[in-house]
Formats: structure tokens, sequence, C-alpha cells
């Protein structure tokens, strides 16, 4: 679903929320939500990005499901920039979700 | 990643400079639409990126949008380098060429080597190959290297086998030389004498004149066949014998031919086996001079004697200083008495061993007596006579004293 930012459906995401664990599928795909994989310190995996809010090579924000993602490092690079996926490369220090 | 890199490579990608702020949102609008980004990096207040050149036209109204110029900064991959060649005909003319060149000079065989040759000269084999049109230069394409093996061995009667093997654009002959018999051409005449005494059972001449006959006794170097031919003319009434002419004498004189061996063996043998007892003296040797201790002699009637020497040495290095030692072991000798049926056997063992070394490898055994007689000193007597059958025909070429043996 590239370009489509998400629409907050508070009542619909708990009964995905419920059916998600009574089902004992992944979150990420039944919520539209993230996946963040992070390889050490050096690569991080975003699957289900909802765009890039500013990009910077010591700060990186990305709109995520969850709210906003914050990247904070240096150097850093996106190796691969698609619709849904992005993968970041450099000395990551911090992530942080701000709601 | 290897995959995506030779990807990029080989559809080719164009690097993009975006400047101002405006990055984010024309990433956000061009990812909606499809259009992927890699190596996304910050220079100053730069954005550099990559992407497939096809997305550069759509990226521009997105860029307005945004409100963010973009340049291309480098292009990359195949397609530009295509592109790039396509300026250089002489270039790419001259790849081609090269390519082709490789291509045609790897249809032809350039070396030939001969391995196998030991006395034949490979020159001359290198000559029967070029007969049969393999030389360097020569096409590979359409020879039946079956069928010309076939032909080079027909070509070489020196040859028992020939084997063709190509390895890229060298032409592997292997050769096994054929070996000759080596036969006795020589121009001369002779005749056929007997080697051995015999009792002539079969004569086969294949030129000359036969002087015995079947049933005849020879003595050794009697003629058998002649090389000297007669003719028989008549002259009126008398019938003149005459010389004509002289022939290299060829055949096979078959002949009963009698061997006899005798042996003598005693009926009482000793023994001597070793007591286990041992004196040992020693001596040493430096340079030269020899040290002694104790007397070298035999303290026991029967004994054998053994010397072992031994250099000293240091530490891998020889000394000049020598050791040596001589034993003397006591030994016990005992007598036994021979049945006669062990001495019996025990002769007829060593006649064996001593006709099997005398007779011809060639000789047809026909039959063997074994006698004995009467015993004599103490000794048990044997005599063995074997009869062979053997060619007996020397040749001994006329003027020469000797019997030839070959």
């Amino acid at each position: 679903m590239p370009g489509v930012l998400p629409v907050e459906k508070k009542k619909g995401k708990r009964i995905e929320g419920y059916l998600a664990d009574f089902f004992e599928l992944p979150r990420d795909i039944v919520m539209d939500l993230s996946r963040l994989t992070l390889i050490g310190d050096g690569q991080l995996h975003l699957e289900n990005h909802k765009g890039i809010v500013e990009y910077g090579s010591g700060r990186i924000k990305v709109k995520t499901g969850s709210g906003l993602l914050i990247i904070r490092g240096e150097g850093l690079v996106i190796r691969n920039l698609y619709a849904a996926e992005l993968y970041v490369e450099g000395d990551i220090q911090t992530l942080e979700i701000a709601k | 990643m290897f995959i995506r890199w030779l990807l990029n490579l080989l559809l080719g990608y164009v690097v993009i400079e975006a400047e101002g702020g405006g990055v984010e949102k024309l990433f956000n609008l061009a990812l909606s639409r499809g259009i992927l980004f890699w190596n996304v990096r910050r220079r100053g207040d730069k954005t550099v990126f990559s992407t497939y050149p096809d997305n550069f036209p759509l990226l521009r109204p997105l860029s307005r949008k945004a409100g963010c110029p973009i340049r291309i900064q480098g292009k990359a991959g195949f397609p530009f380098l295509f592109y790039r060649f396509k300026k250089r005909r002489g270039l790419v003319a001259g790849l081609i060429l090269f390519f082709l060149f490789l291509y045609t000079a790897s249809g032809f065989i350039w070396f030939i080597e001969i391995t196998g040759a030991e006395e034949l000269a490979e020159e001359s084999l290198r000559a029967t190959a070029e007969d049969l049109g393999l030389s360097p230069g020569t096409l590979k394409r359409g020879l039946d290297f079956y069928s010309l093996e076939r032909e080079f061995l027909l070509a070489r009667r020196d040859l028992s086998w020939v084997g063709f093997e190509i390895r890229g654009t060298k032409l592997e002959i292997r050769v096994v030389e054929k070996t000759l018999p080596e036969e006795d051409f020589r121009d001369v005449t002779s005749d056929l004498v007997a080697s051995k005494d015999g009792l002539i059972e079969k004569i086969l001449v294949l030129s000359g004149e036969a002087r015995v006959e079947a049933g005849d006794t020879v003595r050794e170097g009697e003629i058998l066949v002649s090389g000297i031919l007669t003719a028989h003319y008549q002259e009126g009434e008398e019938v003149i014998e005459g010389e004509a002419g002289a022939v290299r004498a060829r055949g096979e004189v078959w002949a009963r031919v009698w061997y006899e061996f005798s042996a003598a063996y005693p009926l009482t043998e000793y023994t001597r086996e070793r007591t286990g007892n041992r004196t040992a003296f020693h001596t040493l040797s430096f340079l030269g001079r020899e040290i002694h201790l104790g007397a070298p002699s035999s303290p026991y009637g029967n004994y054998e004697v053994e010397e072992i020497k031994r250099r000293v040495k240091w530490r891998n290095l020889d000394t000049p200083v020598e050791f040596m030692t001589l034993y003397y072991y006591e030994v016990e000798v005992t007598a036994r008495e021979l049945s006669r049926d062990e001495a019996l056997f025990k002769a007829g063992e060593e006649l064996f061993a001593r006709a099997q070394k005398a007779l011809p490898p060639e000789a047809e055994i026909a039959g063997h007596r074994r006698e004995e007689l009467p015993p004599r000193e103490g000794k048990l007597r044997l005599r063995l006579v074997i009869e062979t059958r053997e060619n007996i025909a020397g040749e001994m070429e006329h003027g020469q004293k000797e019997e030839r043996t070959d």
C-alpha cells in the first residue's frame, strides 16, 4: 500500500490485536505495524514504514504505524529506500518512538 | 546484496543530488509512486541517492512540487558503458575482432606434441602426421581422428599403436613402438651343424641339403644341413656329381638328446647347532692402532666366529675410534644316520636342481630315468638320465671355424 498514509482506527486496532493474539498471528501483519530489526548497532531494517519525515546523517525520522521512529547516530545512510522497506546503515546510537 | 548490486550494474543507475530541505517530501512522493532509492546519504546540505535512470524524468515534477531541485551527479552500469562505446566505434570493433580472432584461432591445431617415441625420431613421426594433413595450422573441425589413427598406423609399420588427443589447440600424438624381431639378413653362406650329440628324429630343411636323416646318430659339430648344393648331371652313361653353388642353410633338426647327472649323498648327516655359549673378545682400534682387550682364541672345540664392528659415534659425528667384538660361539656337532629313503630324496632334490640349470629352456622333456648305483665310501649314489627333444641345428658360416651362437 504505497503512499497511503495511515488513518487512525482506534476501535479496529483493538479487535485486530485481539484476533492476532487469538490466532497467534504476527501483529505486524494483522495490525499494520512496523517490524524493526536491529543488527548490532550498525544495521537497521525497518519493514512497513509510512514515509520519511526527516533525513540527515545524524538523525532520521520515519513515520510508522505506532508513531514516529527517531533514529539517532552518526554517518547514517539509507542503503535501500523502498515503498514499504527501509534499510539504514551507520553508527546507530538511539532509537526512540515518539507517540 | 551481491545479486542486487549485479542487477543494478546490468540495468544501470543514476546518482542524483538533491538540494534543500524538501528531500523527505520528495522521497515520500516518489515512494508512493513506486520509485525506489538506495544509498541515500547526506553530503553537507545536499542529499545524494541512487535510482534507476528511467525514474529520473518522473522525479522531475515531484522535485518541483517538493521544492528541492535535483540534478544528475553520475551514471553507472552497463547501459551507460554501452552508450560510451557507441561513441567509440573503433574500440568496440577492436574488441569484437579480438574475440573473433580468439574464437577462430582456437579452432586450429597450433601445436603437435609427440610422446612415446623412444627409438624413432620425432621428426619422422611429424612428417607422417603432415602427410595425413596434420600440421600446425590445420583446422580442427571435420577431422576424424578415429580414421586418422588407423591411417597413421597403416603408414607406419614400426608402430603398434597410435592415439590422437586434442587438448585445446594442441594435438597430442601418443605412440607405442613396435619391437621388431632382430632378423639376421646378412648375405652369407652357411651349414647347419649339430650343437649336441643326439639321435635325429625329425628334419626340416628350408634351404640347403640334408646330410643326415631321421634315425641317424650325430655327434656334436657334425654337419646336418649343408649349404653347399650338389647337382647331378649325366654325361653319357655316367652320373656326375658336382657342386652347384652355396646357400645359407636354414632349417630345424629335432633330435633326442640325453643328459646325465649323478649325485652322491652321504648317509650320515652332520648338523651344527649353537649351544648358546659364547665368548667375546673386544678390540679397540684408533687411527690404525689396535688395542686387544684379551687374546682372541677359541675356548671351544667346535665353534663359529662372528665379527661385529662398530664405530663410536658422538652426536651423529663419526669418531676415529672403532670398536670391534669377536664372538666365539660353541657349536655342537651331531651326526645322524639317514635312512635310505631320506638320502634318496635329498639326492633327488640335488639332481633336479642341477638338471634345471643345465637343460636349455626350449628343450622339451621326453622322458627320464633314475637309477641307483652301488654305494661307495658311505655315500649313496644316484644317476639321472633325462631325455629331451630339441632343435640341435646351429648355424656355422662357411669359412668360419667357430659355431655362431645367435
